[in-house]
């Protein structure tokens, strides 16, 4: 076990539960604790509870300038999705943007305590190009490569996502037509998140938002597709679970059963529950397989190990979450789809897009041919 | 800067073209009109959380003389400054 993503897990630990054991502060190093706060995105939260403690004073410098700096970065998102909603609003475009410093509000009641690189929004598939003809008219730039100039190009994306900048960048928009990639099983596959939303105030306005009984599910599969690799995402569901405790379990659960994803929930749930502490319910559906990838979880963030997750570990543990075969397969062959690299490399028209099927798995076995080519060096 | 008029009654509020953000204890602010950042310290950052909502010159008083030992004709005045700095600012709203 690593000193300090131990050290981290009990401050965190501690941030959500005033009466948790305070964090044990001695033989510490400084530099690895808060390069691991930085890398697992809790560093407002870490100074939060350590500015009460005796720590050495450089840190706390640093601490507070990086705390400084990701709060004119959430306020400078803030102001951008204020700016957004307005034309978005304008043009009758409907959106919800569910995560950035709207769920940090949500969760935490302020927007400094999760320190977002971007906005995410939820945009319905019928009106993404017009979304993006707004956002393209305010002075934003695509970032996401197409693979052709043309508007069906724009919504050849795995991810179901288009990136867009700020000129001069200072703030980064995904606009996203589903919350979870195609290729990824959750509940929001049975869900229409449109017919249910809530709004919120935010910044002097009402937002849309999502109800809490989609916001649990979105981040439990938020945090499973990227195997639960940072901390910050694991707080969100225990937050999630404090902050929101009157949130209906029996249509959580429903829609996780419909969709057949009961286990993703389940594994977020215990995650939190086990590093965490979060309050979950007593009585949550029993499945065999939830505990060994808990412990997979834990063991990982408690080894320090980097945040990102190496495919070879990461498409496994994916499988071993899902609970039916046509969701592996699925998982499977989304991995065979184009992705932006392929677009970057190289330049087709849509009559020709059916190449990249072919180019892809070359342009990966090459890939993979130099870097072992490269450690044999 | 020249101190407004602030009666008892006056309310107090922040200005909705404005975003903000704790900063353990002390407050961050974003002028959505200028682009601006402000901060404030401890004790304006307390009168900033009063007026999440709109709030009267005497209330703020009030919670303010509960919480710290000052005597009223000083947090008067400083309470007086701020708030007009704010709303020079375009951060804060008083209505009579």
């Amino acid at each position: 076990m690593n000193r300090e993503a131990q050290f981290l897990v009990a401050v965190v630990r501690r941030f959500l539960h005033s009466q948790a054991v305070p964090p044990d502060l001695t033989g510490l190093d400084w530099s690895v604790a808060t390069g691991l706060a930085s890398a697992h995105g809790v560093t407002p939260l870490v100074y939060r509870v350590l500015r009460t403690l005796p720590m050495p004073e450089q840190v706390a410098e640093e601490l507070r300038a990086a705390v400084e700096a990701g709060a004119r970065a959430s306020l400078a998102l803030s102001a951008a999705l204020c700016g957004l909603a307005e034309s978005f609003e304008q043009h009758a475009i409907r959106f919800v943007p569910f995560k950035g410093p709207l769920l940090s509000q949500q969760l935490y009641g302020d927007l400094a305590f999760r320190s977002p690189g971007d906005l995410d929004l939820l945009i319905a598939p019928r009106d993404v190009l017009r979304a993006r003809d707004v956002l393209l008219a305010d002075g934003y730039r695509l970032e996401s490569p197409l693979h052709w100039p043309c508007d069906s190009a724009w919504l050849k994306s795995r991810e179901c996502e288009m990136v867009l900048a700020a000129v001069p960048r200072s703030a980064s928009i995904d606009l996203h037509w589903r919350i979870l990639p195609a290729y990824f099983a959750s509940p929001f596959d049975r869900l229409d998140v449109w017919d249910s939303l809530t709004r919120t105030r935010f910044a002097g306005r009402e937002l849309p938002c999502l109800t809490p009984e989609h916001l649990l599910p979105m981040l439990c599969a938020h945090a499973a597709k990227h195997a639960y690799a940072r901390l910050a995402w694991i707080c969100d569901i225990a937050r999630c679970l404090i902050a929101l405790p009157d949130l209906s379990w029996s249509t959580v659960l429903s829609a996780a059963a419909r969709a057949g994803t009961t286990r993703q929930l389940l594994v977020g749930l215990r995650v939190a529950e086990n590093l965490l502490e979060a309050p979950i319910p007593p009585t949550l559906p029993q499945d065999g397989a939830v505990e060994p990838l808990v412990q997979l979880v834990r063991a990982r963030i408690l080894a320090g190990r980097s945040i990102r997750t190496p495919e070879l570990e990461l498409i496994p543990f994916c499988l071993r979450t899902f609970e039916s075969r046509r969701h592996r397969v699925r998982y499977l062959l989304g991995h065979l789809a184009p992705s932006w690299a392929e677009y970057r490399a190289l330049t087709l028209p849509p009559s020709l897009y059916w190449f990249y099927y072919l180019f892809r798995p070359l342009r990966l076995m090459t890939r993979t041919r130099l870097r072992r080519t490269q450690l044999v060096a | 800067m020249s101190a407004i008029t602030l009666s008892n009654e006056s309310r107090i509020v922040r200005s909705t073209d404005q975003v903000s953000c704790d900063l353990a204890g002390e407050a961050a602010i974003l002028n959505l009109k200028t682009g601006a950042y402000y901060g404030l310290d401890p004790v304006g950052a307390r009168i900033w959380n009063l007026i999440q909502d709109p709030t009267t010159f005497a209330q703020i008083r009030d919670a303010l003389l509960d919480s710290y030992e000052v005597e009223q004709a000083r947090l008067e005045s400083d309470v007086r400054d701020l708030v007009s700095h704010l709303v020079e600012l375009g951060l804060v709203e008083i209505t009579p």
